[in-house]
């Protein structure tokens, strides 16, 4: 498929998507789990591609390109706790202002910026990426599922011990996803690769 | 030269970063919307609005209306299976700690339901009953405005939410409230805390 949009049409459609995410994200809200499990995804994912796309296109500032993706992945991590921490996602249900600038750090502190530090981190950089991800949602999960009070005032308590079942279960799923290839062993060598046939 | 650019961009990245968290969290103390409200009142008192209930002998009341300048403030449903039950275990303890201590003439206990269409005078005296209160320094009201209670909750930062069950979940904390200005939050569970909290402030007339 050979379709060519200019540049001022690609944008049109990136902001009407943009807004239609951040709809349904709020939409989403009315429920803790979808929205940590399906919103949150949602705008990261959103503005993962968006950030491929920047990449891609070259007309993202090289500045991510030669750190390795490593500021690109610490600012995602900050942003992305920010609105882990229970008092700001209340108060970005409560507060219409609070909620579109969590939308859009999602988006584009979140999701843009691991967009386009993802293809050009070492494999090292990713892996710690990947495991300090995992150990978060198993610890999240862990406090969630055993907490006595409730941590947001806007959900009941079953849906926060939900959550935490919920972010428990996807850990373990994801442990198994990351963790199967690397009992297969790798018959080119590709970039980064040490362990490999030549 | 390049190397260096990523490597002083990260180290800001962080600096910033760990500010911004620091500075979202009151210095990795506050972490719920709960926590924020009590750091309010310990850091910016700020007087209530005014409100007034009817209690269980069908009188009008208001803070200002009180002879007592502390009053501790709790949201209840009579109705309520779980927390409000002990809670209203704890306020009778508190009375008769309060009574120990002499302290009966400062402290006014204040139970309001926020189960508007259910509570009735009648039955906020059954409350009481139940827990053999003392009336002369615990009453139990209805706030008769809808719009002062939302209000009032608001401002305090207590939701209820419906169970789903004919109940509601809401939070079970006391607030103690100085001439009319909330001063501090207290747990449940949290009685010497409460009380030694009132025998500072008893100090201060």
């Amino acid at each position: 498929m050979d379709i060519r949009f200019n540049k001022h049409s690609l944008l049109l459609l990136a902001v009407f998507l943009g807004c239609l995410v951040m709809l349904v994200a709020r939409w989403l809200e009315q429920s803790l789990v979808a929205s940590l499990l399906i919103g949150y995804p949602l705008l990261v994912c959103f503005g993962y591609f968006l950030g491929v796309m920047a990449l891609k296109r070259g007309s993202i500032v090289s500045l991510v390109e030669y750190s390795g993706g490593i500021p690109g992945v610490l600012l995602a991590s900050f942003a992305l706790a920010l609105w882990m921490i229970p008092r700001w996602m209340d108060a970005s249900v409560a507060i219409l202002n609070i909620g579109i600038f969590k939308y859009l750090s999602l988006i584009f502190l979140v999701g843009f910026m691991l967009g386009c530090s993802w293809p050009r981190m070492h494999f090292i950089t990713r892996a710690v990426v990947k495991i300090e991800f995992l150990t978060m949602l198993f610890r999240l999960g862990w406090i969630y599922v055993i907490s006595p009070d409730r941590l947001c005032n806007n959900y009941l308590f079953g849906e926060q011990v939900l959550l935490g079942k919920s972010f428990l279960v996807i850990a373990l799923l994801l442990t198994v996803v990351f963790c199967v290839p690397l009992f297969i062993a790798q018959d080119k060598c590709g970039e980064g690769q040490v362990y490999c046939r030549r | 030269m390049k190397f260096w650019v990523g490597i002083i961009l990260s180290i800001c990245v962080t600096a910033v970063g760990f500010s911004a968290l620091s500075a979202a969290t009151h210095g990795f103390s506050v972490w719920t919307e709960e926590g924020q409200r009590r750091w309010n009142a310990m850091h910016h008192p700020e007087p209530l609005p005014a409100f007034e209930w009817r209690n269980q002998s069908l009188n009008r009341h208001s803070l200002a209306s009180l002879s007592k300048p502390i009053v501790l403030l709790d949201f209840i449903y009579t109705r309520c299976p779980t927390v409000c039950q002990l809670m209203g275990y704890e306020f009778s303890q508190l009375q008769t700690m309060l009574a120990q201590r002499q302290l009966q003439d400062s402290v006014e206990l204040v139970s309001i339901s926020f189960d508007h269409g259910y509570d009735t005078p009648v039955r906020m005296a059954n409350y009481l009953s139940r827990y053999r209160a003392d009336t002369r320094n615990w009453q139990a009201g209805i706030i008769e405005d809808k719009d002062s209670l939302s209000l009032l909750l608001k401002q305090l930062g207590v939701v209820v939410l419906p169970d789903g069950q004919g109940g509601f979940v809401h939070n079970a904390a006391f607030y103690l409230i100085y001439k009319g200005t909330l001063v501090s939050i207290h747990n449940q569970n949290q009685l010497s805390k409460l009380l030694s909290e009132i025998e500072t402030l008893t100090w201060s007339f």
